[in-house]
């Protein structure tokens, strides 16, 4: 098992290694001159002597003279100190500004993962033990609705419906500005504000969720060793749960992974509805404002989290089914 | 309140009936377009103190950066000025630099045998800081020496505020020690000495104002400003190795010293939402204005939904709404009642750029023939929405010396009425008689015989920016009006991503050897103007301000160039001089025609019409508007 683990990393470095020379080639092919925009403002107001003076300075700072394979031999060298270099946009540290959309995404994701997962195990297990009952048929009409409805509109809904003609939760925002109370009555403001969102995250994902839930239950309860379950009398319950259940986990278990990694990912149509200071947003807001440093920072971490999602899913799949366990 | 809370979370958990409770609402009839005006809510009584709280709804994000020397944005700015008064040199309503009484006890300018001009400040004793700090004369000099000091500079600042002082190159560069053009007289008086290089100039009260800093703040205690005699000096400890990290902390700080109507009393990373509660201790702006309004609430909207914050009273104004179908909805939200607007046009303008040393954009009656075959109106009315207007020359609506000047602009300038005629008769001018073979033009494109005996074809090269609705409008009424091809010209589109439309305006050879050929005749960008009007760097005909970019129209005429000059080497007194020479620069501008400019929007400002007095215009920020206005509850 170590053996195996000790390979993977190994094969996750190689990896990671690739897509960060890739990955900095590729953004620094894009045109565009960092140091002018900075002057941009000041240009009519200065000399051209003095112009060309900050410019060059202003080159020298960013590094912007120096051959590629350098430039990316010192960004390597600070990233993997975890400096990833100054953001162009908010000219401080990448890992600094990084930090507070990250909180708000984990903090968001947490409980839109934790309720879409509540919602979904539950219903996609009734569904299929009910399969072809009314309950289901309406589940089924219903989930397709969800995921065949675009978040931008179910956002646009749902701000009319709830916030402009109800008025029971704000338009946008993540707290009532000026707002002073206990930790639990800010914690509840913050919950009140992102009850929009949250329920637009949650509906956006119970769609395939649950059908994917539903189908892998209805595959389990089909097979033979259920009918021995049910054949030896054991209640419906332990059937469920201990003997198809588990069963179906298995095609289940890399959806649910990927699921719990998205907790680092943002929502971009969500957050920029809502307007929520999360990843989503803020990775645009960095491609579009060429901020690269930043879109590189973020994109890096999302490679080592999704190698480390394969790696965490190949494991769990040695965890329910004993047949593809390594090394036994 | 809280009750309602945990009941509305709760609701959040059942949120899967919602898009049938959403979908049953009731569709909005459309708008009808009125015309631009102002519409004011009855009057109410002011108040004698700060009362109320207003919400600014703003759709740029707030980045926590509270200075604008590190290129901050916006919205950042607007809360820069809030919490930033006490300007020896401020702004009027029309965009005009005054002497703030209320702050400088004497201003004396004497004029020295080298030419330069040195302007002598004395403050007023009794000013303080928000905490109760007293200003001195110190303070003043303290920031025209923090933002000029080679250690801002060194970290990525823009240490540029003394410019035009003598020594500053120096300064800056940490070349000397004093800045010479820098005095600490004593505590309460302090001179700047314009360099004779820098001089006369129109907008002189522009270039030696100055607010107060509280250099410890930026710094530590330890840290001094002294004067021996030769200029004013930092102590020696004062160093970018010190003070790096003081620097990046203290741009983002709050609590922060406050001389403005308004102190930061807190920001929200998470939300992006600062609060701002006024400052007691501020005693007015030039004309004594106090704020009246207690709280202020800065937060980030959407586009999409600003109007409907400002319907849930999420939010008390959206400021600077410039597209026709959001005006539209506002308007509609004022008749409802509970609300009001206030319009003001735009100093500045969308506009096609042309780039005048090559191809058939070189000649002016090219780009005078394509002004003739756009109707600007109609191309002004179908972008804005019916929320903009055409202007003919370089200038803002807003802006004092063109209302001043407007009727004798009027007769002078030409507006290019649309014309196929006159357009076909300034191309015959300009020698694109011909047709591809050579002979008389009848039909196709037309084309010009060059000296070197080559032909010339009317084809302009025209770079535009991907998922850009002017460049859309363009394409319709200007590239595929079939009046332009009956005049014998083409264009061709290329779309580009902004940053290599740059690269390509500014024949930047530094990011690839194809941009610095000269590729494309005609841009479609967007300008905007200050109230300090200085166009000297614009339109250089000096070969190396045009190597470096200065000169992006790439014009070379010796008349604008002198004109553009001409008109801010006057004399600040020199009101109607000032006024004359814009005049002469606009009409020649106007004639060789840069730029056509296509629409200039007329922005509306929405409010909660619990606002009184809101008055605006585009010179103005943020804080003038809310110095101003009043809450009436």
């Amino acid at each position: 098992m170590a053996k195996y683990i000790s390979k993977r990393i190994l094969y996750m470095i190689f990896i990671f290694f690739i897509m960060s020379l890739l990955l900095f080639f590729l953004y620094n092919l894009i045109p565009g001159d960092p140091a002018r925009a900075e002057l941009e403002g000041v240009k009519t107001k200065i000399t051209p002597e003095e112009y060309q003076y900050r410019y060059e300075q202003a080159r020298i700072r960013m590094g912007l003279d120096d051959p590629l394979i350098i430039r990316y031999a010192k960004w390597l060298g600070g990233t993997l100190k975890l400096d990833f270099g100054m953001s162009q946009v908010y000219k401080q540290p990448v890992a600094t500004v990084i930090k507070q959309p990250m909180k708000n995404t984990i903090f968001i994701n947490i409980f839109a993962v934790g309720l879409a997962l509540a919602i979904t195990i539950p219903l996609g297990i009734y569904c299929a033990v009910k399969r072809n009952s009314l309950f289901d048929k309406l589940i089924q009409v219903l989930t397709i609705v969800g995921y065949s409805l675009p978040t931008f509109i179910i956002s646009l809904l749902f701000i009319f419906a709830f916030a402009v003609k109800l008025e029971w939760f704000p338009v946008s925002g993540m707290a009532t500005p000026n707002f002073t109370g206990s930790s639990l009555e800010v914690f509840k403001d913050k919950l009140w504000y992102l009850a929009l969102p949250l329920g637009v995250m949650t509906i956006g994902s119970l769609g395939g969720l649950t059908r994917y839930i539903r189908a892998a239950m209805s595959d389990a309860l089909s097979m033979d060793y259920i009918k021995t379950a049910r054949a030896k009398g054991l209640t419906e319950k332990v059937v469920i749960f201990s003997h198809a259940w588990r069963n179906a986990l298995l095609p289940i278990i890399t959806l649910l992974i990927g699921w719990l990694i998205s907790v680092f990912s943002g929502s971009l149509v969500v957050e920029s509805m809502f307007n929520l200071n999360g990843m989503g947003k803020f990775y645009i807001n960095a491609l579009t404002s060429q901020d690269y440093n930043v879109a590189l920072a973020i994109q890096l971490f999302y490679i080592v989290i999704a190698l480390l999602g394969n790696l965490i899913t190949d494991l769990s799949y040695g965890l329910v089914d004993p047949r593809v366990r390594v090394n036994k | 309140m809280m009750k309602r809370k945990n009941l509305v979370i709760l609701l959040a958990l059942i949120m899967a009936l919602s898009i049938v409770v959403s979908a049953c609402s009731p569709s909005e009839e459309p708008a009808v377009t009125p015309e631009p005006a102002t519409e004011s809510p009855a009057e109410a009584p002011k108040p004698t103190s700060p009362t109320g709280e207003v919400t600014i709804g703003n759709t740029t994000e707030l980045s926590g950066d509270w200075i604008p020397y590190w290129q901050n944005n916006a919205a950042d700015y607007d809360i820069y000025n809030m919490i930033t008064g006490y300007g020896t040199v401020e702004l009027t309503f029309d965009g005009e630099y005054v002497i703030n009484e209320l702050v400088v006890d004497k201003h004396e300018v004497t004029e020295n045998e080298d030419g330069s001009k040195t302007h002598i400040w004395t403050i007023k004793d009794g000013l303080t800081y928000a905490d109760g700090t007293p200003i001195t004369a110190y303070d003043y000099v303290s920031t025209i020496m923090l933002w000029s000091s080679p250690a801002v500079g060194d970290n990525g600042a823009t240490n540029d505020y003394g410019y035009e002082f003598k020594g500053w190159k120096d300064f800056s560069k940490g070349t000397t020690k004093e800045f010479t053009g820098v005095r600490l007289l004593d505590e309460m008086t302090y001179s700047v000495t314009i360099a004779a290089d820098s001089l006369p100039y129109y907008f002189e009260l522009a270039l030696v104002s100055a607010v107060p800093t509280d250099i410890t703040f930026w710094s530590d205690d330890t840290v001094e400003i002294k004067d021996d005699g030769n200029g004013a000096y930092f102590s020696d400890n004062f160093t970018l190795e010190k003070f790096s990290a003081r620097f990046d902390a203290a741009r983002r700080e709050v609590p922060r010293p406050s001389t403005g109507p308004y102190v930061l009393e807190s920001y929200d990373e998470a939300s992006k939402t600062a609060v701002l509660k006024v400052n007691d201790k501020f005693i007015g702006n030039f004309e004594g204005q106090k704020p009246l309004i207690e709280t202020v609430i800065y937060k980030k909207v959407n586009q999409e939904t600003a109007l409907d914050e400002l319907s849930t009273g999420s939010v008390d104004i959206l400021s600077g709404m410039a597209s026709g179908d959001e005006i539209t909805a506002g308007l509609d939200l004022v008749d409802k009642g509970g609300f009001a607007y206030a319009s003001y046009p735009r100093a500045g303008y969308g506009k096609l750029m042309f780039q005048c040393d090559f191809g058939p954009t070189q000649f002016m009656e090219v780009r005078q023939a394509i002004a003739h075959l756009l109707d600007r109106n109609d191309f002004a009315k179908a972008f804005t929405g019916g929320f903009g207007s055409v202007v003919n020359g370089p200038y803002g609506e807003s802006m004092w010396f063109y209302q001043e000047t407007k009727a004798e602009l009027n007769e002078r300038l030409n507006a290019y009425p649309y014309s196929l005629e006159e357009a076909v008769k300034l191309l015959e001018q300009a020698g694109f008689t011909l047709d591809e073979n050579g002979n008389p033009y009848e039909s196709g494109i037309r084309h010009k015989k060059m000296e070197d005996g080559s032909l010339m074809p009317l084809v302009i090269e025209w770079a535009s920016s991907e998922k850009n609705a002017v460049s859309d409008l363009l394409v319709v009424k200007l590239q595929e009006n079939p009046d332009l091809a009956a005049a014998g010209i083409k264009i061709n589109q290329t779309v580009m991503t902004f940053t290599e439309l740059l690269n390509y305006m500014y024949r930047d050879a530094t990011q690839d050897p194809k941009y610095e050929v000269p590729t494309f005749g005609m841009y479609n960008l967007a300008t905007n103007y200050t109230p300090r009007y200085d166009l000297s760097k614009t339109y250089p005909i000096d070969p190396d301000m045009v190597a470096q970019g200065y000169n992006t129209n790439f014009l070379l005429d010796e008349q604008l160039d002198k004109l553009s000059k001409e008109m801010v080497l006057v004399d600040p007194q020199d009101r109607e001089g000032f006024k004359v020479k814009f005049v002469d620069f606009v009409d020649r501008w106007n004639e060789l025609l840069p730029d056509v400019p296509l629409y200039s929007n007329i922005y509306h400002d929405f409010y909660n019409d619990k606002i009184k007095d809101y008055k605006v215009n585009n010179l103005m920020e943020m804080v003038d508007v809310l110095l101003y206005a009043y809450v009436a509850e």
